[in-house]
């Protein structure tokens, strides 16, 4: 509003009076901003750290291992199948922080098998405490709400009840990694904090069908370390398996096959999706290991574009044969 | 003694100065902020929902609070909606599915049981846009060895979940494990839902062309896109027939019109012949008739009206004649009675 008289003088009274309403306006603004500011988002898109690499959590003298044990009680077979590679001790030292990257995708129950066995993962957590790890943390970034995916897929009880920690993807735990050579993980946030804060890192999964890669298995569960709108990924889901197969290099890997998802994965839904394959494997080479998994799908390996790629990449070897696994049947 | 400040009755030049240059800082900043925005990182940026939040709401009819609701039972979670751009937060790689058959929208939620919590559900109803692809979705997940319901004409059960097609809606109900109880609860439930989304109304003419003789009817299947490995075969109708000789697959696809029938027939008989295909002279008086044999198997193609059918990886070409011999009757029939 123009003033009516412009040169009336202002007194030194109605000058302070003036600029403490102003700086009271400033401050109180500022006050507000500062509520409304999100710190997280700030962080995650400003501290763009350049990291190429994740730390190398494998045991080099343990170097192409596996072991394939037939049978259906989960707790001795992969009990036989560790034993029959040197036992657990070889791969987790005293004092060891242990992170299980578990398959925690959907919120569904245990019998439909489409995440980790809680059996399984309650086993491999004692084994661990067993050989001395210092602390277990259980981790996954699902693609549902993720207290759901932990709580109902019985993956949380399972850890809590051997005393593992599960580490939700909080966005805070997340850091923009590009890989060296990679063409899809670049600048792309990924569960870096609690990998950085192991010194052992173990995967875990189930054996699934996938409607797009034609199977879920080690490899792919690295998936879930990814953050950000990873499914644009989907349209080019070999190569990021790929590329997730050569940034992890895991102490060790385990499919699970006891149970495997035949048909309608990743999701299945219905127990006829399922098959008894009664099989355990467990082994440091996860594109072996895969490969081996195929044939439980009634697959070749061949057949599945992201093996051929990884195993091209250095990743692994996909002629599993040529580790010479052991094989022992408990049926 | 009263002091004063003399307020000045125009700009100094002092104060001009400052004031351009505050402009001019401003305009910098503007600029700065629109070359950025051209460096947009959608892995970044995302849409500001936490994880623990649900995405936004659908574009579906059905309202959850009044259809989603079962006797003796709690919801253990909130609806959740889905649409084309967050579905893969839901099924992720089956998404793909979805959306190559026309889908529009998803809402999900868990129930449990009053008195006991290990038995609870999960309803998936998924709004398809038409029944043509509502039925998509669900023959191409059939499950083998599942009982038919009598829900609706597309209608099945297994040892611990439903699913049938109801118009634009696809429904699957998943129960944490078998139980007498929870099924009952969904098949009650799945009842309730027919009748409040108004009954089966469409209808699938294609199906009525299969001949009914040694077919396998849950084989049926419509294959939305990319048929037999041929990018341009969309929107396929397939049945399997039990044979002495094995399997043979029926195909029926309806094209917009006959021209358009006539010349995916050539093109496709020409992509088998591409692969490797030979043709093999007829006299069976079936319209641009094609038989073409490829990897020790035969495949009839031929066009009625404006349908595309035929058969495909037949072992007998004997079999495969005869049937194809019905097919097109059935489709002549059927095309008058339409």
């Amino acid at each position: 509003m123009p003033d009516k008289n412009p040169d009336k003088e202002t007194s030194r009274r109605e000058f302070i009076i003036r600029s403490s309403k102003a700086g009271l306006l400033v401050l109180s603004t500022g006050i507000t901003g500062y509520f409304f500011y999100d710190r997280n988002n700030s962080v995650s898109s400003l501290k763009k750290e350049s990291i190429t690499a994740l730390p190398d959590f494998s045991v080099k003298e343990k170097a192409g291992k596996m072991a394939i044990v037939k049978g259906d009680d989960r707790v001795k077979t992969i009990n036989l199948a560790l034993k029959s590679m040197g036992g657990i001790e070889t791969f987790i030292n005293k004092g060891d922080r242990v992170l299980l990257k578990v398959n925690a995708a959907f919120a569904s129950p245990p019998v439909l098998s489409a995440t980790t066995n809680p059996v399984l993962l309650k086993e491999v957590i004692r084994l661990c405490y067993a050989a001395g790890a210092l602390s277990v943390v259980v981790t996954d970034n699902p693609i549902n709400d993720p207290m759901s995916c932990f709580s109902l897929t019985g993956i949380e009880s399972a850890a809590k009840s051997c005393g593992a920690k599960i580490i939700l993807p909080d966005e805070s735990l997340f850091t923009q990694i590009s890989i060296e050579g990679g063409n899809l993980i670049k600048d792309w946030p990924v569960l870096y904090k609690p990998l950085i804060n192991a010194d052992k890192v173990i995967g875990i999964a189930p054996l699934k069908d996938h409607h797009r890669s034609g199977a879920s298995m080690t490899m792919k569960n690295w998936y879930g370390l990814l953050g950000g709108r990873r499914n644009i990924f989907h349209q080019d889901i070999n190569n990021i398996i790929k590329e997730l197969a050569v940034m992890v290099k895991p102490t060790l890997v385990i499919l699970d096959g006891t149970t495997s998802m035949m048909s309608n994965g990743p999701t299945g839904g219905s127990l006829s999706d399922l098959k008894q394959t009664n099989t355990m494997i467990a082994g440091t080479d996860q594109v072996a290991v895969d490969a081996y998994g195929a044939t439980l799908l009634g697959k070749r390996a061949q057949e599945l574009a992201y093996i051929e790629k990884a195993h091209t990449a250095g990743a692994g070897n996909m002629d599993y044969r040529l580790l010479n696994p052991e094989i022992i049947n408990t049926l | 003694m009263k002091s004063t400040v003399k307020t000045p009755t125009s700009p100094g030049y002092t104060e001009t100065c400052l004031g351009v240059g505050v402009l001019l800082f401003l305009a910098l900043i503007g600029t700065l902020l629109f070359l950025r925005q051209f460096k947009y990182d959608p892995s970044v940026f995302t849409s500001g929902i936490s994880l623990y939040e649900q995405p936004g709401l659908p574009s579906s009819d059905i309202k959850p609070e009044k259809i989603l609701s079962f006797k003796d039972m709690e919801p253990l979670s909130p609806p959740e909606n889905f649409d084309k751009e967050n579905l893969s937060e839901k099924i992720n790689g089956k998404a793909e599915l979805y959306l190559s058959a026309g889908f529009k929208s998803l809402i999900c939620r868990r129930y449990k049981k009053h008195d006991n919590p290990d038995l609870w559900l999960e309803t998936f109803i998924y709004d398809m846009g038409n029944i043509m692809n509502s039925f998509a979705v669900y023959s191409m997940q059939r499950r083998e060895g599942s009982l038919d319901l009598d829900l609706t004409k597309f209608s099945y059960k297994t040892e611990n979940a439903v699913f049938f097609v109801c118009n634009n809606y696809y429904v699957e109900i998943v129960a944490s494990k078998p139980s007498g109880f929870l099924m009952g609860s969904m098949v009650a439930f799945s009842r309730d839902f027919i009748k409040k989304a108004g009954a089966m109304q469409g209808t699938i003419t294609e199906i009525n062309s299969f001949p009914t003789d040694n077919l396998d009817a849950k084989s049926i299947a419509l294959l939305t896109a990319n048929a037999f490995g041929f990018d341009r075969l969309s929107m396929v109708f397939t049945a399997d027939y039990k044979s002495r000789n094995g399997k043979i697959k029926v195909f029926i696809s309806n094209r917009e019109n006959q021209a358009q029938a006539k010349e995916l027939a050539k093109s496709y008989s020409e992509f088998l012949i591409s692969l490797g295909g030979k043709t093999i002279k007829s006299d069976m008086k079936l319209e641009d008739l094609a038989i073409i044999e490829i990897m020790d198997e035969y495949e009839i193609i031929f066009t009625n009206g404006s349908f595309l059918a035929g058969i495909h990886s037949a072992n007998v070409l004997e079999n495969a004649k005869e049937l194809a011999f019905i097919l097109n009757n059935n489709l002549k029939k059927n095309s008058h009675a339409r």
